[in-house]
Formats: structure tokens, C-alpha cells, sequence
């Protein structure tokens, strides 16, 4: 009996101490006065950091990096140094918080938005993960042993159990989500952002995972999590007008990020991102000159029907607003080359090699015009 | 999961099994090798192990498949990049194959920082095919380095991939990678 009694009242004190309220942060001030759990949680988060940023997948731009850090720091100012964004080299349309505070954002999610208020959207929900103590409180909840034992390959680094759960990519529960909306969108509005965007954020995330058939992690997780994040903004936003969208800073500040994204995308065959990126003449126009080259290098690596001509079109596009983007002419000639127009193959491959003579790839180019030469 | 660390905890189940006498390894003793399908023939580094319970490929170690692998096959143009959904065909330029099959590792596998460090045109049993060097890391921070050489034929996608920790393991048995590239002859029915 006496046994009974004392293991009762230590299963007593563990459920009290796994089970005391959860208060917010105030200021960066508290987060320096942790519980057990929550140090654990932050512990298990900086060797994710760690790991991470020895998996060199780590978008290597201080620039971009300093400005959203930059728009964290107008978000949550009583934190500032407490939340850290990162950016990933990934342009898979993602971000997510850890429970120490960093910040994680794909180039992939950066690259899609239209203005900064609608990048601060994403960085407020985020933030407001991290303020609300949703980590913890997710880890409490969560009852299934499976929910631990799932491994999703983020970056190439199976995470831990616990930081998978905590991760925004699993997706918290519904009511932890509606509450970083919530908060997150309390924190856009102060900080003088326009309420609007909040919601076109989602709607034109969710056009693009609609059309182009998503079913990877990807920020918002599941789609019935998604439409039900865009109703919770349409009812937050109601007919809010005014504040801030800052689009010329934002493509100013994101330029490189935007080709970067670009470039991932094509490297990783996700030549349907980028077409239903750049198929848009008003997004196009956000663009560099020579954008239209990505386009074609979409089209012609996708190789469908009709993609060939439609790539050819691209890539004169592209010569005609930037003449000196050498690029455009390697496509050019790799696309007559494979329909034996040696002419205009050849006339192509020298002119990549006359304008881009240190050309990585020049020996590729070379070899093809000598195959030219033997094929006359 | 990096697809060669799943080959290694295989290969150390099968290690395990094969000392109960199955030969699931067995020592190359000479050297010349015919592909599973019968559309190349190459040689193989004498003393190196093979793994025999793999049968759409050639696939050889010395000391374990976390330390150096070379692997040799020929797959259907259908099936090539499976992942991307995409194929080959005889007709691609090497530069293509080169794109798709770099597309295929970057969606297929998980490799942490991967890099390329080189890219070029090579010239394999008679065909125009490239050579990729690529650098990443695995989970624990490791480097290691793969070589890819590929080509297309007719016959399919012929893909020879040579991997190692950067460290050491790499330099040390590329000679043997170059000895297998340049005995690969193909079969009849591969061209």
C-alpha cells in the first residue's frame, strides 16, 4: 500500500510538471529562464541547427538573409536576437520554426510572393510559433508513439522525433495553427503591413500546389489545413484596408533568391514550377531581362510536345531583351542540333562560345560543332 | 535515405548471412565481367567482392560499399530517371543525360551540400557521354565523391557510378573505376 501510494503520487508530480500552463514569451528576456522540457526542446533544436548548417544547405547570402532578418525584427522587436531566420537553398515552398527560435525559409517560399507584406505574413506565422510556445505545447499533445517514429528527410538530415513534431512541416494541430494566424496576423498589422495581403498569400500558394499537384511536405502541410487557413484570414482580414506592401523593396532585396529559385528548380526537374512561374508576363516582368532563357530551359528540358518550339520562342525572347546573355544561344543550338539543322546550330554554338569563351561547358560545345563538322 | 547507405546496411545483413556459407558475395578471381543483361562486358578489380544478389547491375567493393563502390548497368530508356519521370532516348546529347541524370540525384536523394564539381564530355566504348564529379555530405557530415559516366544507346542508358569518401578512400581507387571504364565493350544487342 505504501508503494502504491508513492508511485500514485509520482505519477502525480510527473503529470503536474508535463502538464503546467504554457505562458507565452513576453521578451527576449524570458527566454532566458527555461523549464526542463523546454531547455531539452531547445537543446535537441540547436543540434538540428548544427546539423543543418554543417549539411551546407544553407542559402549562402547575407544580404537576403539581413533582410528578413530585418522584417523578423519589425514583426516581434521585443525578441530581436531571439528569433533567428535562415534561409534554405531548397525551392521547395516551405518554412518552419524550431523551438529555440530559428527560423528556417525555403528560397523556394521567398521567390513566390509578390510583396514583402505577404513574405512577412509567412515570417509573423512563423514567429508567432516560436512566441506562443507551440513546440511545447504540440509535444504535450501528442499522444501517438507513430507521430515520433515518422522520419521525413528535410534537407537530406533525418530529424529528430520530437523536433519532427515540433517542426512546421508535420503541421501543428488546427488549434495551434489558427493561433499563429491569429497572432501572427495581430504582429503584421502592428508592424504597419497591409491586412489584405495576409490572405492572398495563402490563396496564391495554394493556386500553385493546386496546379502543379504538390504532394510533398510543403509549408501548410495538407490542403484541407490550407483552405481552412485561408477562410481563418478572409474572416481575421474582413474588409481591412491600408497598410504597407513594399513591392519594390522586396523584388529589390529578393532578385538574386528569385533566379536562385529558379535555377533549383531547374536543376532538381521541376520544370513545371518554373513555367507556372514564368508563363505569367506580369510576374516575367518582375524579372531580369534575360529571364525568358529560364523559360526555355524549362520547355526544353521538359521535352513534352511542343515544348521544343515553344522553348526556341523563349530563348529568342530572351536574346532580344539581353543580346549578351550567352545562355540563349546554347539552347538555341542544342535544339537545332537535335533536329540536324547544322546550320543554325553551329551559327548558335558560336556565338554561346564568342560571348561566354570561359564557359563551363565549353567542351560539351565544342565537341557538338566538331560532331557538326563531321555530319556535313 | 541516401540510397548508399541503404546498400551498406544491406550489405552488412547479407555479410551476416553469407557466413552461413550462402554466396551472396563472391571474390572477383578474374577480372573479366558480363553485365546481368548481357549488354556489356567490362573487368572488374581482381580481390574486390561482387554482390551476386543484385541482378540489374554489376556491383563491386574492396572494403565495403560506406567505403568505395563502383557500380555498372543498362537500363531501359523508360526507365531511366524514374523519379523525375522522365527517359532517355539514343538520340539525347550528353549534356541532356548530363541534366537529367543530375536532375534525378537531386530529386531521388537525399545528399546534404551537393555540389558538382565537374561536368564534362567523355567518350566511353565508342559512345559520346558525360562524366559528372559530384561532392556532398551524409547525415554525419562525411564527404564523400561520386562519378557518374553515362551514355545512351539504342540498347537503353548505360550508367557507371564510382563512389567513395572524399578523404583518402576517393584517389585511392579511381585508377580502378578508369581501368573498368575503359574495358566497358559493348554486346550486340546494345547497340
Amino acid at each position: 500500500m505504501r508503494a502504491l501510494r508513492i508511485s500514485l503520487l509520482a505519477l502525480g508530480l510527473c503529470a503536474c510538471q508535463a502538464t503546467g500552463p504554457v505562458r507565452p514569451f513576453q521578451d527576449t528576456g524570458e527566454t532566458q529562464a527555461l523549464s526542463d522540457e523546454e531547455t531539452r526542446l531547445w537543446h535537441q533544436a540547436a543540434e538540428f541547427d548544427t546539423m543543418l548548417h554543417r549539411s551546407a544547405e544553407i542559402y549562402p547570402d547575407a544580404a537576403v538573409t539581413a533582410y528578413l532578418q530585418d522584417i523578423m525584427n519589425r514583426l516581434f522587436p521585443e525578441f530581436e536576437g531571439s528569433i533567428r531566420v535562415q534561409v534554405v537553398k531548397s525551392p521547395v515552398l516551405n518554412a518552419f520554426a524550431l523551438p529555440n527560435g530559428s527560423i528556417y525559409v525555403h528560397i523556394g517560399l521567398i521567390a513566390r510572393m509578390d510583396n514583402e507584406a505577404q513574405l512577412a505574413t509567412v515570417l509573423a506565422h512563423e514567429g508567432a510559433h516560436f512566441v506562443q510556445k507551440h513546440s511545447l505545447l504540440q509535444q504535450r499533445n501528442l499522444k501517438s508513439s507513430s507521430v515520433f517514429a515518422t522520419s521525413l528527410a528535410l534537407v537530406g538530415i533525418p530529424l529528430m522525433p520530437e523536433l519532427l513534431a515540433a517542426s512546421s512541416i508535420y503541421g501543428y494541430s488546427r488549434d495551434l495553427e489558427r493561433d499563429a494566424d491569429q497572432v501572427g496576423y495581430q504582429r503584421l498589422i502592428a508592424a504597419g503591413y497591409s491586412a489584405q495581403e495576409a490572405g492572398k498569400t495563402f490563396e496564391h500558394l495554394a493556386a500553385e500546389v493546386k496546379a502543379l499537384g504538390i504532394d510533398e511536405p510543403f509549408f501548410f502541410s495538407s490542403h484541407p489545413k490550407l483552405s481552412e487557413r485561408i477562410d481563418s484570414f478572409r474572416a481575421l482580414t474582413g474588409n481591412a484596408e491600408g497598410g504597407a506592401l513594399y513591392v519594390e523593396r522586396y523584388l529589390n532585396n529578393t532578385a538574386q533568391v528569385r533566379i536562385a529559385s529558379l535555377e533549383a528548380d531547374l536543376s532538381m526537374g521541376r520544370y513545371d514550377s518554373v513555367i507556372l512561374v514564368l508563363d505569367d508576363a506580369d510576374i516575367r516582368r518582375k524579372y531580369p531581362a534575360h529571364v525568358d532563357y529560364y523559360r526555355g530551359e524549362a520547355y526544353r528540358r521538359r521535352g513534352e510536345e511542343g515544348d521544343p518550339e515553344l522553348a526556341i520562342q523563349a530563348y529568342r525572347a530572351a536574346l532580344a531583351a539581353a543580346p549578351q546573355f550567352a545562355a540563349s544561344h546554347r539552347g538555341l543550338g542544342i535544339l537545332a542540333m537535335k533536329h540536324k539543322q547544322w546550320d543554325d546550330a553551329q551559327s548558335s554554338f558560336n556565338a554561346y562560345l564568342r560571348l561566354a569563351p570561359q564557359a563551363k561547358d565549353r567542351a560539351y560545345v565544342e565537341q557538338y560543332l566538331a560532331s557538326i563538322d563531321q555530319q556535313r | 535515405m541516401n540510397r548508399v547507405f541503404i546498400r551498406t546496411w544491406l550489405a552488412l545483413l547479407l555479410v551476416a548471412v553469407t557466413l552461413q556459407g550462402c554466396a551472396l558475395w563472391t571474390r572477383v578471381e578474374t577480372p573479366l565481367a558480363t553485365a546481368p543483361d548481357g549488354s556489356f562486358t567490362t573487368t572488374l578489380p581482381v580481390g574486390w567482392v561482387r554482390a551476386e544478389f543484385l541482378k540489374d547491375r554489376l556491383l563491386v567493393t574492396r572494403d565495403g560499399p560506406a567505403l568505395q563502390l563502383i557500380e555498372a548497368r543498362r537500363v531501359e530508356h523508360g526507365k531511366a530517371f524514374p523519379k523525375t519521370d522522365k527517359a532517355s532516348d539514343a538520340s539525347m546529347l550528353a549534356s541532356e543525360l548530363a541534366e537529367r541524370t543530375l536532375a534525378e540525384i537531386r530529386t531521388a536523394e537525399d545528399l546534404p551540400g551537393l555540389e558538382v564539381i565537374e561536368n564534362a564530355p567523355v567518350t566511353v566504348a565508342g559512345q559520346m557521354g558525360f562524366r559528372l564529379r559530384l561532392k556532398f555530405k551524409n547525415p554525419r557530415g562525411l564527404t564523400y565523391q561520386r562519378e557518374v559516366v553515362g551514355f545512351a544507346t539504342e540498347a537503353g542508358f548505360f550508367a557507371f557510378v564510382y563512389q567513395a569518401p572524399a578523404l583518402l578512400y576517393f584517389d585511392r581507387n579511381r585508377s580502378d573505376f578508369e581501368q573498368l571504364l575503359n574495358a566497358v565493350q559493348l554486346q550486340q544487342k546494345a547497340t
